[in-house]
């Protein structure tokens, strides 16, 4: 929760894009280890079979949560590269990335 | 019923499949655009006459189903009209070379998200929507688009990520994904996911993101996106509404206000593209209002307000004080002015239906200020319309005479408007006798007001609220207000 907050107050105070979208990822992992936390109530292993009939699957960490956060990560991955090349473009305009440049056009 | 699934998830698949296609194979794109389009539209009627009230289970455990109800109708057969008219009117001119291939992954994810029953697929679905209209929204001619592209995408992340916490809590409490589990929640989760999906449809504080961009984004690409891609958070809120009940009184607030600012921000607007974006803040907030009714007036919306920026896009100049004096070619002004009365609920057209239904499944006094708020929407379209004594004000005014201002709509607006009046007669929504002295009254009411507000408000601009700052801003009070409003309906002191 901490590392999210964290975040938070990164995209409201820091002045430059990059700075900005950084601090988006930031968030990203902080959800990502809260879905970690949740899938962690049923237990600690990772939920992969073992051949071994003495696997102990009732202690293994729920997989469903871990499914959903690889899709958030992947999705999260793929905005992050997009944006970035969209910086790229944004840095011939303004190479200082700085948003008050940015919003003072109309 | 067990046959109908291959051939649902087949049509869920094929605007995905048909994208690879047309990407690889570029001279198919606009015709492959026009399959998907017509498969849609063939879906939605079909389920028109036959719709399924149960989900359609694609999974057991976990559940994952697809929702093909009533609910969902109104939403496909918008995309598929959308799509289709804004296909038609860029069939010679596309923006970029892979405007084919997003378009119908827009479509797509669309109508997955109106068809998800489950909250990861819905996350799934709207990211997909939200990458897709990024894409599309930058136009390489206009660096201005490269700053909004870049601000909606960081915007829709944010809110994605908070809806994502939400889910997270959901999970925590219920132990399951799928949206009908959801009945009773932990508060912080019912109020984080709707912040987050409000933000995506574009509706009170957390939607301001919306204004600009689908002012600055090219007129066919807006009108995609005010048509269709705020469906894509509203299906899923009005989903949401249904499994929770303190969450409707919630939106219920929520989307009234939202409805109250979109008109008063519209009313001082003077460039057009952004009056539009205004009304569309202002119609999303009414959609929350009836969940059960929210496909069929955002079926209305999106086709009026589609028809609208199409329009847009043909002309010379979007500058309101031009358009007033000489510069809404009939042509141009015909569709429009339809489209516009649509949106206000005359009888006869697509907009009487969803305003009547909206009005049918509220309680008063809630129904009467609804309808108070037509007379509101007609005031923002009164700033097209010149007063009669405002020809004095005319000779300062530049006349904007040019071989474009003869140019037709082009054909997407018109099957839009056509539409707007042939769907009522469809769906048999005959309007009463007095529905025409109200919604003259109404026009009356609504021309004199937005007269009246360009007169006395001349020069007065509004505060700024759209920094990016601000947006920010408005997700924290968003989710204050909504978690603090839920708690208090729990608790019983609301």
């Amino acid at each position: 929760m901490i590392t999210i907050l964290s975040g938070f107050i990164g995209v409201l105070l820091r002045r430059e894009l990059l700075q900005k979208l950084l601090a988006v990822d930031v968030i990203s992992t902080g959800v990502v280890a809260l879905f970690v936390l949740v899938a962690a109530r049923t237990g600690l292993t990772p939920p992969i079979l073992q051949e071994s009939p003495e696997a102990p699957s009732a202690q293994m960490a729920d997989p469903f949560p871990h499914a959903v956060i690889l899709t958030a990560i992947v999705i999260g991955l793929s905005v992050q590269a997009l944006e970035l090349v969209l910086l790229r473009r944004l840095a011939r305009i303004h190479p200082m990335l700085r948003i008050d440049d940015f919003e003072a056009e109309p | 019923m067990n046959a109908l699934l291959p051939l649902l998830v087949g049509w869920l698949l094929l605007p995905l499949i048909l994208a690879f296609l047309a990407a690889l194979l570029p001279a198919l794109g606009r015709w492959l655009v026009l399959v998907s389009c017509l498969a849609s539209l063939a879906i939605a009627l079909l389920l028109l006459q036959d719709p399924l009230p149960d989900p359609l289970p694609i999974f057991q455990s976990p559940r994952v189903a697809l929702q093909l109800d009533v609910y969902a109708t109104g939403f496909v057969l918008a995309n598929g009209l959308i799509t289709l008219a804004v296909l038609l009117q860029s069939w010679s001119s596309p923006r970029h070379k892979l405007t084919w291939v997003l378009m119908m992954v827009l479509h797509g994810a669309i109508n997955s998200v109106v068809l998800a029953a489950d909250a990861i697929s819905i996350y799934v679905a709207i990211e997909l929507v939200a990458i897709s209209a990024f894409l599309l929204v930058i136009d390489p001619a206009r660096p201005g688009t490269f700053w909004i592209a870049f601000r909606y995408l960081l915007i829709s992340d944010l809110a994605m990520l908070i809806y994502l916490i939400g889910v997270q809590q959901a999970y925590r409490s219920s132990g399951s994904f799928a949206l009908a589990d959801y009945g009773t929640l932990p508060l912080a989760a019912t109020a984080l996911m709707a912040v987050g999906l409000m933000s995506k449809a574009g509706v009170f504080l957390t939607g301001f993101w919306l204004p600009l961009t689908h002012a600055q984004a090219p007129a066919e690409i807006s009108a995609l996106l005010s048509g269709l891609v705020v469906t894509a958070g509203a299906a899923p809120l009005g989903r949401l509404q249904l499994v929770s009940p303190g969450l409707r009184e919630v939106l219920l607030g929520v989307g009234l206000a939202s409805a109250v600012i979109g008109i008063a921000a519209a009313l001082v607007q003077t460039q057009y593209k952004r009056l539009l974006a205004w009304s569309t803040v202002s119609q999303l907030g009414l959609v929350l209002l009836v969940p059960a009714g929210a496909g069929v007036l955002c079926l209305a919306h999106g086709i009026a307000k589609g028809a609208l920026f199409l329009v847009a896009g043909r002309l010379d100049s979007l500058d309101l004080s031009r358009m007033r004096h000489g510069g809404f070619p009939p042509a141009s002004a015909i569709p429009s002015a339809i489209a516009a009365l649509s949106l206000t609920g005359f009888p006869l057209l697509l907009g009487y239906g969803a305003k009547g239904a909206l009005a049918a499944d509220l309680e008063l006094p809630w129904s009467q200020v609804v309808e108070l708020l037509s007379i509101g929407t007609v005031a923002v379209f009164a700033q097209l319309v010149p007063w009669p004594g405002e020809a004095n004000a005319a000779a300062t005014v530049p006349q904007v005479v040019g071989p474009e201002s003869q140019r037709s709509a082009g054909p997407g607006p018109w099957l839009l408007v056509a539409a707007l009046v042939m769907l009522p007669l469809w769906l048999s929504q005959p309007p009463s006798g007095s529905a025409f002295g109200k919604s003259a009254l109404t026009l009356a009411a609504g021309l004199t007001l937005g007269w009246g507000c360009r007169a006395l408000l001349r020069d007065w601009r509004p505060p700024d609220l759209e920094r990016f700052d601000d947006l920010i801003n408005g997700f924290g009070v968003t989710a204050l207000v909504v978690g603090l409003a839920l708690w208090g309906l729990r608790g019983g002191w609301l």
